[in-house]
């Protein structure tokens, strides 16, 4: 039974469907309906236009379904707006209050109306909305009228106001409003319009209302204001007691960032609104009138510039916590503020000029500094002062406590000492900081509507009020950004610590000496130096380039050896089996028979041979002898000299591994090099430890060569080779870093007295040297000459660039440590030990922990095969550096350069 | 005018003065103003009189043709109002004439012998109340989705979807009487 269902409806849908009326019903009822329609549109020239501007494209309802049945429309205005005009937002950029113009201009248009048929825009469920026939709920007969039957050609259907129409028996009057139309009208008079209904009514009203309506949205744009810096001088005592004058970049105002509100903006548009007896409305054309600009941001603010001071003019008395002038001056001389412009949209008759600077200074034992200085000044003294003055003390530098320690005279005696405590100088210093951060919060500045009301007679004269709401201005949202509220603090800065200090008197009383007593220092731990390496004999391309960007730049002025690394030729020595043969001889004889180069061979065989420094030509004859083997000599040829490379050349021997190791540490023992020298002397006993647990087999002697200047207490302190890591290790701690004064050193005594050392025959060879400073000029020669000498006797230069190494001296040493297969190496900031250490000039290096970095290098030495950190150990890493390898593209400089060789 | 056939167009034609375009959708819709009227009226004569009224009234009422709603949409809702206020009014009549309630019942017993193929349906319609068989109409002759009938209709789409299980329930009990005792005597 229930599935039948479904047919029964099929059913009663066809049996719907076939519902048709009578042919005669449908004949009469189509020509009812045509005559209707011709006497609708009898009138049709005069109102088609009306229709068809009606139907534009682009037709925007607004409002919504209002009264009924309007004969007649009367407008008039509601509602005044009270509003800031657009233009004093534009010219208030401080205020973020958006306003806008309240204008409304309304035109009245006061037209015929047809009375409206039928409501199709009520719902099917509410009050009838059409009647057709009958004005009460009497049983009266309908009272439609056919068309055809119909004499009068403007009322093509005689209808009745229908029942339930409410009562419009008497015009409702605005109660607040004087329904007096605000403007007039352009044809008819809104007051007295038209009381005779024109046939066949538009139904419809024309109203032209002007109103704003948003071309580009408000938004919000975020500015940098950049920061502020100053450049400080400023004193520095090092540990020695010299005094050294430094200039530091101090952050006076930090870099911000701010949000600029950007206003919508809008065009202003003349509407043609039609608003119809069913009381929807549409616009039906829309002209814009008038546009603005579309403020631009940048041009909108202030521009704030990067001042030095910040004057702030705030009216007499304070009444706002913030100034209520933001003015920033442009950049200025010091001290200079303009005034100008200042004031202009103040009304305040008297101003207190605050001038504040203040300056944040940033940095290893940074000061702060702060400048105030306030002025009253008349509004009219602003404004013809087009600049005044300010002149705010400058920071005070702190006056020099210690003078240069003058070089003593070796024959001056020192009579008396005194100790005398020097209390800390610290400073009171006012500092402006941010007490709350700005903030931004988002507002919604609401639409300006009008009220427009209109007033419409029925035919029966009542008159129906359709209230319309027009929006004047469209809503929008803005950021409101407050700004930062600052707060004055005091802080106390100390620019110089208390110490005591140290009084050295000659028998006169005289000061000799005054240097500050070295504080007790806690005994340093070992890995806790950090430090890099560069293999220049790894890069002889990449040598090549620094050797000709530093000569040719910083010390083009010096004469400063170097090797030529292009078209290095090298020599692998090796044994019948192929192994590398150690410390073989090898020696350079040239056409003329002279004796040019003596060298030996490392761990790994190799010997490098420079064509250009080498004086190489062909027929130079390589002569190699080791002491368990036949000489073997070789000729070099135009091509392989031309060529460079690796040459391979076997020895009739049985290579033995290296079996002993000399290792020499020659070390700077100036002042400047006091900030590590305890912390390196853990370290080296801690390398000592490790290359011996390293290499259980292999004899280790250790030597050591402490040097200062000439004018120290020593020059050059020898510590002859020793077998006795006990006795090394307690020499060594007992070495001091004193002296020096001046930066180059005597480098050259020190190698030349290393030369000297009772080097053994077999052993590897090598010679730590750890400095800070060159040679003096003038013994650069000596020292170049100690490091070929070097290179002669087998020993490995491996360089240590310590605190602050000078580019000379990094040169030098690079070119030492590729000179005699050595490699450089160079404390780095990672362990914040020291003073800053210098940036090398070197192309990729990892930074690991100094003592593993010393022991990997002297182990690759004994090993002759490269000894690299595990990733654990690598704490930084510059460049692409693959195994001492640097991966770069050569520059084009080099490309010239090559080719010049 | 145009080239174009489609309702709206045509609305929009016919309501800035196009005669032909108002004979089109004359031609085109006035049966189905006539099965909306129909359906809720019950009654063929006063459907073909109020679908004469509603369609002299159009031309004026297409005046305030937005174009902004599907014609027909429109025009059921007008037809709809109509026949509602129709049928609204006949109620009162009635009321206010007792004796014409008989009088009709006796026209209405006349005229079911004498068109005998309308039995079914008025019986049907009979059982259905006025707002379900506006929906049958909308939904089952005119094809409406529940969404467009509901948009007709002024009344959600689940209300539609409810009222058509209603339309259903009472078939299934016209049917059941039907096929109950004596529906043999029927057939």
């Amino acid at each position: 039974m229930t599935k039948k269902t479904p047919e029964e409806l099929e059913k009663l849908t066809a049996a719907l469907k076939a519902q048709r009326p009578s042919e005669t019903a449908r004949t009469t009822g189509m020509a009812a309906a045509m005559a209707a329609f011709d006497a609708e549109f009898s009138d049709q020239t005069e109102k088609s236009s009306a229709s068809t501007q009606g139907s534009s494209v682009g037709a925007r309802p607004i409002g919504k379904d209002a009264a009924q049945a309007p004969l007649f429309a009367r407008v008039s205005t509601a509602a005044k707006d009270k509003l800031m005009t657009f233009s004093d937002w534009i010219s208030k950029p401080q205020t973020r209050v958006m306003g806008g113009s309240a204008v409304a201009i309304l035109l009245a248009g006061v037209v015929f109306l047809q009375t409206d048929l039928f409501d199709t825009d009520n719902l099917p469920g509410s009050l009838p909305p059409i009647a057709v026939d009958e004005t009460d709920d009497g049983p009266t007969e309908p009272v439609v009228k056919l068309p055809v039957e119909t004499p009068e050609p403007t009322e093509p259907i005689e209808i009745e106001p229908r029942v339930d129409t409410p009562s419009v028996e008497t015009p409702v009057a605005p109660e607040d409003v004087t329904p007096e139309p605000v403007t007039t009208a352009p044809t008819l008079d809104p007051v007295t319009p038209d009381p005779t209904p024109a046939p066949a009514g538009l139904g419809y009203t024309d109203i032209v209302v002007e109103r704003k309506i948003v071309k580009a949205p408000a938004r919000v744009t975020e500015r940098t204001i950049p920061s502020v810096t100053q450049t400080v001088e400023r004193e520095i005592t090092n540990p020695d007691g010299t005094v050294e004058t430094i200039s530091e970049i101090v952050v006076t105002q930090e870099a911000m960032t701010e949000l600029v509100n950007v206003p919508p903006a809008y065009d202003t548009v003349r509407e043609t609104l039609r608003v119809r007896a069913d009381g929807s409305s549409e616009v039906i054309a829309s002209d814009v009138i008038a546009s603005d600009p579309v403020p631009e941001a940048d041009t909108e603010m202030v521009e704030l510039s990067a001042p030095v001071v910040m004057p702030e003019l705030a009216p007499e008395p304070m009444m706002a916590p913030e100034p209520v002038v933001a003015f920033e001056p442009a950049p200025m001389a010091e001290g200079i503020v303009s005034l100008e412009g200042a004031v202009a949209e103040s009304e305040a008759v008297y101003y207190e000029v605050v001038v504040t600077g203040t300056s944040s200074a940033v940095g290893r034992g940074a000061a702060s500094d702060s400048i105030r200085a306030t002025s009253k000044m008349s509004r009219e003294t602003v404004g013809r002062a087009r600049t005044s003055e300010y002149s705010a003390a400058p920071p005070p530098v702190p006056s020099a406590i210690y003078s240069e320690p003058a070089p003593a005279p070796m024959a001056e005696r020192v009579a008396d000492v005194e100790t005398r405590e020097v209390p800390p100088v610290t400073k009171e210093v006012e500092r402006r900081v941010i007490k709350t951060p700005a903030a931004t919060v988002e507002r919604t500045v609401p639409a300006v509507t009008k009220d427009v009301v209109v007033d419409i007679t029925n035919v029966d004269g009542t008159v129906t009020q359709i209230t319309q709401t027009v929006i004047v201005q469209e809503a929008f949202t803005e950021l409101v950004t407050t700004p930062p509220v600052y707060e004055t603090v005091v802080e106390t800065v100390i620019l110089r610590p208390g110490s005591t200090e140290i009084i050295e008197r000659d028998i006169d009383g005289k000061i000799i000496r005054r240097r500050p007593k070295p504080e007790p220092q806690p005994v340093p731990q070992a890995g806790l130096l950090t430090a890099g390496d560069y293999d220049d004999v790894l890069n002889p391309t990449l040598y090549k380039t620094y050797l000709d960007k530093t000569l040719q730049g910083p010390l083009r002025d010096r004469d400063l050896p170097y090797v030529d690394a292009n078209r290095r030729i090298g020599l692998r020595i090796v044994d019948r089996d192929g192994d590398p043969l150690p410390f073989a001889t090898v020696s350079l004889r040239g056409n003329n028979g002279r004796l040019d180069r003596v060298l030996r061979t490392g761990a790994n065989g190799l010997a490098y041979l420079y064509p250009a420094f080498d004086d190489l030509e062909a027929g130079t004859e390589i002569r190699i002898t080791s002491p368990r083997a036949r000489t073997v000599r070789k000729t070099l040829s135009r091509s392989e000299i031309r060529k460079g490379g690796e040459i391979e050349i076997e020895m009739r021997t049985n290579a033995k591994s290296v079996q002993q190791l000399d290792l020499l540490l020659t070390l700077d023992a100036t002042g400047s090099m006091g900030d590590e020298m305890r912390y390196l002397q853990r370290e080296l006993q801690s390398i000592l430890n490790r290359v011996e647990d390293a290499h259980p087999g292999i004899d280790i002697r250790t030597g050591l060569i402490v040097y200062r200047d000439k004018g120290d207490d020593y020059v050059v302190r020898e510590i002859p080779f020793t077998s006795d890591a006990q006795a090394f290790r307690e020499t060594l701690a007992k070495q001091r870093a004193a002296g020096g004064g001046d930066t180059p050193e005597a480098m050259h005594t020190a190698m030349e007295t290393g030369l000297q050392m009772d080097w053994r025959e077999d052993a590897l060879k090598i010679n730590l040297l750890v400095a800070d400073a060159p040679p003096h000029r003038d013994k650069i020669a000596q020292t170049w000459a100690a490091g070929e000498a070097s290179r002669a006797k087998g020993i490995h230069i491996v360089p240590l660039a310590a605190s602050g190494v000078d580019k000379s001296a990094e040169f030098l040493m690079r070119a030492m440590a590729q000179l005699t297969g050595g490699r450089f190496l160079f404390l780095t900031d990672d362990s914040g030990i020291g003073n800053p250490h210098a940036e090398p000039s070197v192309d990729c290096y990892i930074v690991t922990k100094l003592d593993g970095l010393v022991t990997r290098v002297l182990s690759s030495l004994i090993a002759g095969e490269r000894v690299e950190p595990r990733p654990g150990q690598v704490i930084r890493s510059v460049g692409d550096y693959n195994a001492g390898v640097c991966e770069v593209d050569a520059p084009d400089d080099w490309i010239v350069n090559t080719g010049g060789q | 005018m145009t080239d174009r056939d489609d309702d709206e167009w045509l609305a929009m034609a016919a309501a800035q003065g196009d005669r032909a375009a108002f004979s089109r959708l004359l031609g085109r819709h006035y049966d189905r103003v006539y099965r909306i009227t129909y359906g809720v009226l019950r009654q063929t004569g006063d459907a073909e009189d109020l679908t004469q009224e509603i369609w002299a009234a159009l031309p004026a009422k297409l005046r305030s043709w937005h174009g902004n709603a599907k014609f027909t949409s429109w025009l059921y809702r007008v037809a709809l109002n109509a026949a509602r206020d129709a049928l609204r009014r006949r109620a009162s009549r009635a009321r206010a004439v007792e004796t014409y309630g008989e009088l009709e019942q006796l026209d209405r017993d006349e005229t079911r012998d004498t068109r005998a193929r309308l039995d079914w349906l008025e019986t049907a319609l009979a059982t259905l109340s006025e707002d379900l068989r506006a929906t049958a109409v909308l939904t089952l002759s005119e094809e409406m989705t529940f969404a467009q009938a509901g948009d007709v209709l002024g009344v959600a789409e689940g209300t539609v979807a409810w009222r058509m299980s209603e339309i259903k329930k009472h078939l299934k009990t016209l049917v059941s009487a039907e096929r109950g005792p004596g529906s043999e005597a029927l057939t």
